[in-house]
């Protein structure tokens, strides 16, 4: 094996399992790949060397006696700097909680240490979880792997940085409104927004809690699915996680047959504003969905302008309320757009609020009836534009700010407000050389089927087999 | 012209009221926007009774829609 870091997560647990290598060793190509490219990368708040290299000893000494292993044994991991761990540092990506210290460990992040992943650090990010690029004014803004002068899409930039640039096998991010999605697409990965409360969010830095999922970033279809089986299900610490049954979402990506699946192609709001290269890659990969035996079919969305607002509604105040305190007495410690985002909220009236709440099950149910009717899944674009560089994205709070965040979010935010499991997968490269995505989105709990589905597609055009070039 | 009700000064006004914040001018004009747009979503659904709508609604329609493949 010439470059461990190379390897899938999926392959790189079999490998220790099996004894090919050593935890230790896989652990060490990762830290000394992660100490090369983080100074071009920046997408480590606070790599962790020392305690990674601690944790692989015990998983090699674990295997050693023969005690009973999970599947993810030895297999370096980082995750966003907001999934808390008791006595470490959780920046939030801010200036604000540079310093604090939680009392308490993510239920996302015991069952994935209770499954044997090894910790890496804590993960670049945008500011608090606002910010579809992945700037970020306190920390430095995190670097696309794929040419360092682009964003790498955000909030979880630093998911999408580590995982795609091969620093780490796998990273979780948290999805507002794309913060999964978007650093999947930027960064040539597979990303999982899935069914709202399908995971728990206790110790999990909150945004808007009616729109907050965690979710998985990977290279490969089925070592996502492999970490969402992992953190899924009711938590007795998380009252709002979903009591559903969890599928077996990695045996959803063995031998996939889609043969007869009915895809959905809307004919209105996810291709408005598209450019030609984002549409020939999206035709691209249905061609391969339908020589796989899928039925692609037209339908037409609901209103989305009416979904966006309302999701805003919904953000707003939770957003405001969890500020409201530091945005009094701390207003220049946050950056200036960050700032802006999270003001908002503090007009809105309790009324539209408890309205947009309520009328969540009615726009929602109606989108369902609308796509789903006459289809299993629906594919979309992640971003409907060439993933655009760090610098033409600074914009700061100035005027077309918003203008800017719409668009780069236009494809992936109605999915929180509508509460349905969304998949980004990689689709290619646009003209400037940056991944292209799309999305592949169902109805409530249908996470196995977006998995079968895209790894139906993975299985043809194989992705994963190109890595930026990175030295 | 300038909207009597809802303007710059006033949601200056507003904020630094309820919630001891003080805005900067220009969050103050996009706060205004902001508000507006709102006001034309909802006035959709100012006939429309929420009286018989519990939060619960979501999490049961989310369940019921569920189908496994």
């Amino acid at each position: 094996m010439t470059d461990l870091t190379h390897m899938s997560l999926v392959d790189a647990a079999e490998a220790v399992a099996s004894k090919q290598i050593s935890s230790r060793e896989l652990t060490e190509a990762c830290v000394a790949r992660a100490e090369t490219l983080q100074p071009t990368l920046n997408c480590f708040i606070s790599l962790d060397p020392e305690g990674a290299l601690a944790e692989a000893d015990q998983a090699d000494a674990a295997l050693a006696r023969g005690d009973a292993i999970g599947t993810l044994h030895g297999v370096p991991l980082a995750h966003k700097d907001m999934y808390y761990r008791k006595g470490k540092v959780s920046t939030c990506g801010s200036e604000i909680r540079k310093d604090f210290t939680p009392d308490i460990t993510s239920t996302v992040i015991t069952r994935l240490a209770d499954a044997g992943a090894v910790h890496m650090g804590g993960l670049n990010m945008s500011e608090f979880a606002v910010g579809p690029f992945g700037h970020n004014d306190h920390w430095g803004h995190c670097r696309n792997p794929w040419n360092p002068e682009h964003v790498t899409g955000g909030s979880s930039s630093g998911s999408g940085s580590s995982v795609g640039g091969r620093l780490v096998f796998g990273a979780m991010g948290s999805d507002t409104g794309g913060s999964v999605r978007l650093p999947a697409a930027c960064c040539g990965l597979v990303g999982m927004k899935p069914t709202q409360t399908r995971v728990s969010r206790f110790g999990l830095m909150g945004l808007s809690f009616s729109l907050d999922n965690a979710g998985p970033l990977t290279r490969t279809v089925r070592d996502n699915a492999r970490m969402l089986g992992l953190i899924a299900g009711a938590d007795p610490m998380d009252p709002t996680a979903a009591s559903a049954p969890v599928d077996d979402y990695e045996a959803a990506t063995q031998n996939p047959a889609i043969k007869g699946l009915r895809i959905a192609v809307p004919k209105n709001y996810y291709y408005d504003s598209a450019t030609s290269d984002v549409r020939a890659m999206m035709t691209d990969s249905l061609k391969v969905f339908e020589s796989l035996g899928a039925e692609i079919v037209e339908v037409a969305v609901t209103d989305h302008d009416e979904i966006n607002t309302l999701a805003t509604v919904l953000r707003g105040p939770e957003a405001a309320t969890l500020h409201g305190a530091w945005l009094r007495d701390r207003p220049q410690d946050y950056g200036a757009q960050v700032r802006a985002r999270l003001e908002p909220g503090l007009v809105m009236t309790g009324v539209h609020y408890v309205k947009a709440l309520q009328l969540r099950a009615q726009i929602s149910k109606r989108f369902i009836d609308a796509v789903f009717a006459n289809a299993d899944v629906l594919h979309i674009p992640t971003v409907s534009m060439p993933i655009p560089s760090i610098e033409e994205t600074d914009v700061k709070d100035s005027q077309g700010f918003p203008a800017l965040v719409e668009s780069m979010t236009r494809c992936t935010r109605p999915f929180n407000y509508l509460g349905l499991p969304s998949l980004a997968v990689p689709a290619g490269f646009t003209d400037n050389g940056l991944p292209a995505s799309f999305q592949l989105a169902g109805r409530p709990f249908s996470e196995a089927g977006l998995y079968r589905a895209a790894a139906a597609y993975e299985a043809v055009v194989k992705f994963s087999d190109h890595a930026p070039n990175l030295t | 012209m300038a909207d009597p009700f809802m303007n710059r000064q006033s949601i200056k006004d507003l904020v630094l009221r309820w919630h001891e914040v003080d805005l900067e001018e220009g969050a103050a004009d996009r706060l205004v926007a902001l508000v507006n747009l709102h006001a034309e979503t909802f006035n959709e659904y100012a006939k429309q009774s929420f009286f018989d709508t519990e939060p619960s609604n979501f999490d049961r329609m989310l369940a019921e829609e569920s189908r496994n493949d």
